[in-house]
């Protein structure tokens, strides 16, 4: 029933902002750096999880209740 | 670029990626509601079918009852009420099951569509929390790396310039 479209590459997209937030840090080390992996990266890469893992989890009983009631 | 921009090219990459992102993803909280769409109303026309196939066999189960009542029981013994009785449970008995079975089907759907539910309204509740970061949090993120750019850049001109 669903396919996965391409923005719904989660992996992917995540992979994009750690390549960008890697080569960021390569250059950003100070007192500003740190706090904004903390207050800001962090909490967006956990929300960014989180939701994934939903859709994800959503997916599986959408797919599941279709299979499991076809009579 | 210099190795004394690279850190100011660094911050840039990664505003861009950061306003990239949000672009990608401005339709992520529509991103399963049509799904769950689709599932309710198939679910539902099956739970619609599945009551209709059950009522079905409800009539037919009652008329097999009635019609192995009547062709037993008119003027009949106690012995005779019993071996009619005996005779519409064996009769009857395809229908008997065929009621069970549309009703384990039916109440199969009926739980099935609780999951549903409940699945739905987590990925809701995680949906709005990200909607919230890329609406709210993600946009002042943004400002803020273009505030240090900015400074970054104003101090960079500075050195230049007393250089």
């Amino acid at each position: 029933m669903t396919e996965l479209r391409p923005d719904d590459d989660g992996d992917y997209q995540l992979g994009l902002l750690d390549a960008a937030w890697d080569q960021a840090a390569l250059h950003w080390r100070d007192e500003m750096a740190r706090d904004f992996e903390r207050y800001h990266w962090t909490p967006l890469r956990q929300e960014f999880r989180s939701y994934l893992d939903a859709l994800a989890r959503l997916r599986e009983v959408l797919e599941a209740a279709e299979r499991e009631t076809e009579f | 670029m210099t190795k004394i921009h690279a850190d100011i090219e660094a911050l840039r990459g990664l505003r861009e990626t950061l306003a990239r992102f949000r672009y990608d993803q401005r339709d992520a909280r529509y991103r399963g509601e049509g799904e769950i769409e689709v599932t309710r109303g198939e679910l539902e026309a099956r739970a619609s079918s599945a009551l209709a196939w059950l009522e079905r066999c409800r009539v037919e189960l009652d008329a097999c009852r009635e019609a192995s009542a009547s062709s037993g029981g008119s003027g009949a013994s106690a012995s005779s009420a019993s071996s009619a009785s005996s005779a519409s449970s064996d009769d009857c008995l395809g229908y008997e099951r065929a009621v069970a079975e549309a009703q384990e089907r039916l109440e199969r759907v009926r739980r099935w569509q609780q999951r549903v539910e409940q699945a739905a309204s987590v990925f809701y509740g995680a949906a709005m929390g990200f909607r919230d970061l890329l609406e709210n949090d993600l946009p002042r993120t943004e400002e803020q790396l273009l505030d240090m750019i900015t400074s970054l850049e104003a101090a960079r001109r500075v050195q230049a310039a007393g250089s």
